[in-house]
């Protein structure tokens, strides 16, 4: 008999239905080393399709398909560097920029968009035909191509089962004289996306747009053979800045560090977003900017009123075509400039200042620096090869002290045992630098698949290898090594600030209360310490305080229910949701992502008829310190072997232990043990607990703070995965046996059980001996709810 | 084994779409960056991709194929963002592919036998006779439906990419999901009446 279940619980039991089937760790880990082992991303190109086809080129489903040489694409970036050199050069940089504010306007969806002499709808143009609706918002016929957006709506769900990347409709635009234009390049999304067309004639401003079929809709599920006329305008009007917000370019707004630039050289503010277009200019000319964001922390922008926006990506689609530009000579001059746009959430209309924060510039350079490595003449996985090789990358002095062959095992269902090996490089730390750091170096070698590398920010520390895949021999002798690529971060914050032009007088400017509003439960108050009313968000501050001190809110109580309800009400009924994450505020406009406190909660912002508002706070956690210190002995001959169930990693069998612990006023009694492998290298020590007492007063004990761990060889290093917690269980050596029509046939329906369980991660050894885990507190969720009245102004 | 890192292992940001658009745009230049991208969606999409085909080899498969096609098709994804939308695009049709060759027959049931419950901190998984009850009520809903279900809990998206997806508003997928749901819960008590 099942119990009565609720829409929630329906919710909570089909995440645990569909969340049990997780990924092996093996094949997790093998496949990602199989991504890095492949070469650099690439598009590519039908080259044996007679068509018109051969000339279009798709991200998805590119069966046959032969390399894209990256330089074609480099030499269309290079052509339009070239002709912003040349305009620069003729009419003068003063001129050139004051000019671009008369011909750009930003086209949500687009981006930024140059419309001297080009023609446009006044108004988008739909057609509806059984229940389904095209409409093409806008058309922008300008001098070098033409830019058709559409939307389509209506479509059932039959309609996104699949589409075939090779079928894809090829739209046309249909001249008055009954010549045609065929599409050049796509970019779609189920429902939206644009088309890009040769340019129109001059003289031509009645078109039609001929789609056999709606994009990425299989054959045969909606109307097809669309054919929409469209009528244009010279957009010469007043009505052309009705249509498309008014962009600027901010006066003075650019910074520079270390000859490198970053300007803003346009803002506009649409309903949906705020668009940013910045410029990085760099002085250092083997230098090939490629990421605007590097760094730990993403793009936001601050305003004067404590508002943090942050970025959004309206103009993204699913897939791509676009026609191959035939090669032209390779480039010959590098690459100085770099203009993007990034978009963030609208920003309050009473804001008068704006900031841009980038963490960090990244760059690409093309290095070709060598190095050999002598592996002898019989190598062996483990060999060290000492090295003393310095070399000059990119202006950073890299010394490789060892190499060293490393055999990596990876374990594939079902019992499949794969083995390739690394030679790992180890570099000599480098001085830190807050100007540069070296980000990544790419490595190339004769009888090597490729190399892999990366950044630790948490230990300043570059990584490198030489990959090679399983049965291929290990190179002999003297090996060249070839140093392709380096990537380099300038750290910032880079930031500029600019004014904003016609900033409304008057509006919401923030409010900040600080009500006298607390509830008590459970000798637990939470109280609000800080209210704030923007008319972007409603930020609240909460605090809690206990018997043993500070602790944070949670938004849902009971485990055994999950119910989430945090909310805020006001007088009227009205329930205000948390914040979309685009939009945060704090006093000190702090970036959202350092912002690290579960207590500062972000609504939607009050409606203003709002007098009194109700917050409701389900549980909290407080924090108990205290400690005490676990013994335990690791038995000699325990192995490990592949569970029963092969989506879980290789395990022992569990020992029995009889280890009492009283913490906080608890009494644990841990009773069982074994050792769990989560992935190579990498075995735990898990501990489980008897069963504890199913809470009567809603304080549940959910968090056991693990400090130090000594065992048998001293300090075990701190790992995420030395940690403790309790919380709800299957009772162990239960086996389910499910028939085929989803019955149970044993029938069992075992309760959950609460227990508690540790795990240290022990690294890549379990050592026999005696262990030590000292427990400095346990983490606490004591259910409430707490109902805070807050009088507003 | 060593473990590469790079900056967005330390990233502490919490919206999947802003993360995704950096590591996109250091992905297509650097296949290492893919890395991160790859840890965020392959749990996910195999989770997705099992619950279609209801072994463990096969979905093994097919994500391998997911992120080789995600990794070589990165430089011809545009504008960043939505990338978990543009994933699960290719996984789809890996799944159309899958089925051409090998028609689906596998009932949720075998999906949930094979997936037992375990008691280590690994396996912390809710998994009694009443999840086995629900999937025998989910295998009876249409296929359309049952999609929106292994989207939402399986591959874990949000309404809005679901929404991408489908072809929907965020509005209504979140609309259908609650009606499925609700349909659900219909289910369930009428069951146990």
């Amino acid at each position: 008999m099942h119990k009565p279940m609720n829409q929630q619980t329906i919710e909570t039991a089909l995440e645990a239905l569909y969340t049990t089937s997780e990924p092996a760790t093996d094949f997790v880990t093998r496949l990602e080393a199989q991504l890095l082992s492949q070469q650099q991303v690439r598009t590519a190109v039908d080259s044996d399709r007679p068509t018109r086809l051969r000339h279009w080129l798709t991200g998805i489903g590119m069966g046959r398909r032969q390399p894209f040489p990256p330089s074609r694409l480099a030499a269309a970036i290079l052509l339009i560097t070239l002709l912003l050199v040349v305009t620069l050069s003729i009419i003068g940089p003063g001129r050139a920029l004051a000019a671009l504010q008369n011909w750009i306007g930003y086209v949500p969806g687009i981006g930024f968009v140059d419309l001297e002499n080009t023609r446009l709808l006044t108004t988008p143009i739909g057609q509806t035909r059984d229940g389904i609706t095209l409409r093409v918002e806008q058309l922008i016929a300008k001098p070098d191509e033409t830019v058709l957006l559409f939307s389509s709506a209506g479509l059932s769900p039959l309609a996104e089962t699949g589409y075939d990347a090779e079928d894809l409709p090829e739209p046309q635009l249909r001249l008055p004289g009954g010549t045609t234009l065929m599409g050049s390049e796509s970019y779609l999304s189920y429902g939206r996306g644009h088309y890009i067309f040769p340019p129109l004639p001059t003289d031509v401003y009645r078109i039609t747009l001929l789609l056999p079929r709606l994009p990425l809709v299989p054959v045969s599920i909606a109307p097809e053979n669309w054919e929409v006329p469209l009528v244009l305008r010279p957009a010469d009007g007043e009505w052309v800045a009705d249509l498309f917000p008014q962009p600027y370019q901010p006066v003075g707004a650019e910074v520079t560090h270390n000859d490198v630039t970053l300007r803003i050289i346009g803002v506009a503010h649409a309903a949906g977003n705020t668009a940013v277009r910045t410029q990085v200019r760099w002085a250092d000319p083997t230098w090939q900017h490629y990421d605007l964001i590097g760094g730990r922390y993403l793009p936001i922008l601050r305003d004067d009123l404590g508002h943090i926006y942050r970025q959004t990506h309206e103009n993204s689609s699913s897939v791509a075509v676009m026609r191959v530009v035939e090669e032209t000579d390779k480039p010959s001059l590098p690459e100085r400039t770099r203009e993007e746009t990034i978009t963030f959430a609208p920003v309050s209309p009473v804001a008068h200042e704006l900031t841009l924060v980038l963490d960090a510039l990244e760059f690409d350079i093309l290095t070709n620096d060598a190095f050999t490595v002598d592996l002898g003449l019989n190598p062996q996985v483990g060999d060290i090869f000492p090295l003393d090789v310095r070399l000059n990358v990119a202006g950073f002095p890299v010394h490789l002290t060892e190499a060293r062959i490393a055999e990596v095992v990876e374990r594939y269902h079902p019992g499949r045992i794969e083995r390739p090996l690394h030679l790992v490089f180890t570099i000599a730390p480098m001085a830190e630098s807050a100007q540069r750091v070296l980000y990544s170096l790419r490595l190339e070698a004769n009888g090597f698949n490729g190399s892999s590398t990366g950044y630790s920010f948490d230990e300043n520390q570059l990584r490198l290898a030489l990959l090679l895949n399983e049965g291929s021999p290990i190179p002999r002798g003297v090996v060249d090594v070839q140093v392709t690529r380096a990537s380099i971060q300038l750290p910032g914050p880079w930031q500029v600030s600019w004014t904003l032009p016609g900033s409304a007088e008057s509006g919401m400017q923030p409010l900040t209360l600080h009500p006298d509003a607390a509830s008590t439960q459970n000798n637990v108050t939470v109280s609000v310490a800080d209210m704030t009313l923007t008319d972007r968000v409603t930020a609240v501050q909460f605090h809690v305080t206990s018997n043993h001190g500070s602790g944070e809110i949670r938004n849902y109580a009971g485990l055994d229910s999950m119910e989430r309800n945090l909310s805020l009400t006001d007088q009227s009924g009205r329930r205000y949701q948390i914040a979309d994450w685009t939009v945060q505020w704090h006093p000190d406009g702090t970036r959202p992502s350092e912002i690290d406190d579960p207590n500062w909660v972000m609504f939607t912002p009050l409606n203003p008829l709002a007098r009194q508002v109700t917050l409701s706070v389900p549980a909290v956690m407080v924090t108990v310190k205290e400690t005490a210190v676990l013994e335990l002995t690791l038995p000699a001959a325990i192995t490990l072997y592949p569970d029963e169930n092969p989506m879980l990693p290789p395990r022992s069998d569990m020992w029995p232990i009889n280890i009492p612990l009283y913490i906080a006023g608890y009494d644990l009694l841990f009773s069982q043990a074994w050792l769990q492998e989560i992935n190579p290298g990498q075995v735990l020590l898990i501990l489980e607990s008897e069963e504890l007492p199913w809470p009567q007063n809603g304080r549940w004990l959910r968090q056991l703070h693990v400090g130090q761990v000594t065992g048998p060889n001293g300090l075990l290093p701190a790992s995420d995965w030395t940690r403790g917690s309790a919380g709800l269980f299957d009772p162990p050596g239960i086996v389910r046996i499910v028939t085929s029509d989803g019955s149970a046939a044993n029938g069992l329906e075992p309760p959950h059980t609460y227990r508690a369980t540790l795990s240290v991660e022990l690294g890549d050894s379990a050592t026999t001996g005696i262990y030590h885990i000292q427990l400095n507190g346990v983490g606490l969720q004591i259910d409430g709810p707490w109902s805070i009245l807050v009088d507003l102004p | 084994m060593v473990t590469f890192l790079n900056r967005a292992n330390s990233e502490t940001c919490d919206d999947n779409e802003a993360l995704d658009a950096v590591i996109v745009q250091a992905a297509r230049h650097d296949s290492s960056a893919f890395v991160p991208l790859y840890r965020r969606y392959v749990n996910p999409v195999y989770r997705y991709l099992y619950s279609r085909v209801g072994n463990s080899d096969d979905a093994e498969d097919l994500t391998s194929q997911v992120f080789i096609e995600a990794l070589t098709g990165l430089a011809s994804y545009r504008e960043q963002g939505r990338f978990a939308a543009w994933l699960f695009t290719i996984a789809r049709r890996r799944l159309i592919d899958h089925y051409r060759q090998f028609p689906p027959q596998q009932p949720l049931s075998r999906v949930i036998n094979q997936s037992a419950a375990d008691p280590s901190p690994l396996g912390q998984v809710a998994h009694n006779e009443a999840l086995t009850h629900l999937a025998s009520l989910v295998a009876h809903l249409d296929d359309d439906k049952q999609e929106l279900l292994r989207l939402r809990f399986a591959a874990d998206l949000t309404y809005a990419e679901i929404g991408r997806l489908v072809g929907r508003s965020e509005a209504a997928t979140k609309m259908a999901i609650h009606r499925l749901l609700r349909q659900l819960e219909e289910s369930w008590e009428v069951d146990h009446a």
